[in-house]
């Protein structure tokens, strides 16, 4: 899952040219690398997917993963983590890790009360309320 | 052969500001649901969280009372799961870069002082409230809740009994009250203490923990860590193992019980939240924290006892709470400053009692401390004694008005008059003269009774310093 996640993190960065994508590069720290591989024990340069770490990675997001869909979506996460192979060649070493692509810091607001009770706007695009409370299927305690 | 206990403290601290941790909405407790849940906390989509200014400043406020190490730059990740209560699907937190680093705090444990390690203490949002039994078969989802600032501090293993435990967890209570950065309401969930506790042979490396959740209750925390104790004791000498998992304490029965056992080891899946920019800060805005930050409850225990002579207990009881610390300081101040002893003395006896019983904080006192004071003023210009200065302390109580008001209505000014106080005292040993026969012939305990007559005859308002004076002279002559 944090492979998918860091693939649609990096397509973005890519597809908004080089400077990016080196922002991106540097954002990879070995950490972070090392700990998205290991999730999976796998070597640093083969890299596969199986069925049994597709369903656990469809549990772990909840989305489901049609049987004969699995060897389709092992396929593709398993180029995704070829990428982060190839990318656990690059020489890292010295260069602080980035939380953010952005040099900057985070600006910081004012401790105010700004928002008003929305809760009719909101509730009205919810499947289910009740007593002003959002309804879910019920979760055992 | 014996077991050492090893304890270690996660506390989630609610931190006392109006508006969310990444949001303008309020978090005002009790209000009606989800009227505090706007879009950001809804995790509507496009919405963009900004970190809240006073958050920052509370948890620099609680680094620097911890003597810990600050974190210059801090990074806000995603821990990412899956509940109703949590509408993101992700709670945002700091993992790698917490504003609080390494740090400690001294607890008293048997008269000596044991250092606790504080590993950290990182910022994050609380999750919603989930209600059951609205609808049938159904969940109701308040998410006023929903991102409310906590600070998460996480203990070093280095409590080694349910008392050290209770302890710390007290110590860190007082502290953040102290700082004014969490109110401490445990009933209301704005302090919880989860607790991890193991069991293992001397020498030997930690037993698997169990984590004790969701207890509102400094006595019930010591109980269940307690409990937990012998359980895990009984079960490893039976032959089994102890599992990690959360186990829940049941106050009825006293015994902890196992929550469901998870299938499988949590996996966060940890990553930088894209929303939001690494948080910096600069020398001068820890400077500018310490600036504004009160004397602590240690330094003022010290201070009391060194520098205005007041008991190890009497510290303790003004130092308990930032708002009795204040009473007390405001209390001596408008006294003049002369009489620490007396000012300590009328809170921690008269006072205290009086709120308890009334179950009000001092904060809502009917005595305010101007009030307290006039009449400490009355009782040394000798205007009163301190015998009538407790009813003038029941009448401001009952709010009949102030010392002055209530002493001249009541007409309790006392008599100082020597030839008025004089004419009682012949009185009194005219009207007993066996009772002075005693006296002089060595029963010398019938002064107390001769004092109380003449109190009696004054209405208690004659001064008992001059009564025992002239009570000496007329029956040595």
């Amino acid at each position: 899952m944090k492979a998918v996640l860091w693939y649609f993190i990096a397509l973005f960065f890519a597809r908004r040219g080089p400077a990016y994508f080196r922002g991106f590069l540097r954002l990879l720290s070995v950490k972070v690398v090392s700990r998205a591989i290991s999730n999976f024990q796998i070597g640093s340069v083969e890299v596969s997917i199986g069925k049994s770490e597709v369903e656990y990675i469809s549990r772990l997001a909840m989305i489901d993963v049609a049987d004969d869909e699995v060897e389709q979506v092992s396929a593709k996460l398993s180029k995704v983590l070829d990428l982060f192979a190839q990318m656990e060649a690059v020489n890292t070493d010295g260069v602080e890790p980035m939380a953010h692509p952005h040099e900057v810091a985070q600006r910081l607001r004012a401790d105010e009360i700004t928002e008003t009770d929305q809760h009719e706007k909101l509730q009205s695009v919810a499947p289910a309320t009740a007593q002003d409370m959002y309804l879910v299927p019920q979760v055992i305690e | 052969m014996s077991w050492e206990v090893v304890i270690g403290l996660e506390i989630h601290a609610q931190l006392t500001t109006k508006s969310k941790i990444f949001s303008g909405a309020s978090i005002a407790y009790g209000a009606a649901p989800n009227s505090q849940a706007c879009a950001v906390d809804l995790g509507m989509p496009g919405m963009l969280p900004v970190v809240n200014h006073a958050v920052i400043g509370k948890g620099i406020a609680l680094g620097l009372a911890l003597n810990a190490e600050l974190g210059k730059k801090q990074v806000f990740d995603r821990k990412n799961y899956f509940y109703p209560d949590l509408p993101k699907g992700y709670q945002t937190t700091q993992m790698d870069y917490p504003i609080v680093g390494k740090g400690y705090l001294d607890i008293e444990i048997d008269g000596e002082t044991k250092r606790i390690g504080v590993t950290r203490a990182h910022l994050e949002e609380d999750a919603g409230k989930s209600n059951h039994g609205i609808v049938p078969g159904m969940t109701g989802i308040d998410l006023n809740r929903a991102g409310t600032p906590l600070l998460e501090i996480v203990s070093e293993p280095d409590l080694s009994s349910a008392q050290e435990a209770v302890a710390y967890a007290r110590k860190m209570h007082e502290l953040v009250t102290f700082l004014g950065i969490c109110d401490g309401n445990m009933q209301e969930g704005s302090f919880r203490v989860d607790s991890n506790v193991s069991v293992r042979r001397p020498g030997e490396p930690l037993g698997t923990r169990a984590e004790l959740k969701n207890i509102n209750s400094f006595r019930f925390i010591e109980k269940a860590i307690e409990f937990e104790i012998e359980r895990q004791i009984d079960l490893i000498e039976s032959g089994g193992k102890v599992v990690q998992e959360t186990r829940l304490y049941d106050s009825e029965t006293n015994t902890t019980r196992s929550m469901r056992t998870k299938e499988e080891a949590n996996d966060y899946r940890y990553f930088p939240c894209p929303d939001l920019l690494p948080v910096r800060i600069t020398d001068e805005d820890i400077e500018a924290v310490r600036a504004t930050m009160p004397e602590l409850p240690g330094a003022k225990r010290a201070r009391y006892v060194a520098e205005l002579g007041l008991s190890e207990y009497d510290a303790g009881v003004l130092t308990s709470s930032r708002a009795m610390a204040e009473y007390f300081e405001a209390l001596l101040e408008h006294t003049g400053g002369k009489d620490a002893k007396v000012c300590a003395n009328w809170i921690t006896s008269d006072l205290a009692g009086a709120l308890n019983k009334a179950g009000l904080d001092i904060a809502d006192s009917p005595i305010s401390e101007q009030m307290l004071a006039g009449m400490i003023n009355r009782i040394q210009d000798d205007t009163i004694s301190g015998k009538i200065a407790k009813q003038v302390f029941d009448a401001m109580w009952k709010g009949e008005g102030s010392a002055d008001e209530i002493i001249e209505a009541k007409g309790l000014k006392q008599i100082t008059d020597t030839g008025a106080i004089e004419a009682m005292v012949d009185e009194v040993l005219a009207n007993n003269p066996s009772q002075v026969e005693a006296y002089k012939g060595g029963q010398e305990k019938m002064m107390g009774y001769f004092v109380g007559q003449v109190m009696k005859a004054s209405g208690g308002q004659a001064n008992p310093g001059q009564v025992n004076k002239l009570l000496k002279e007329k029956l040595s002559s």
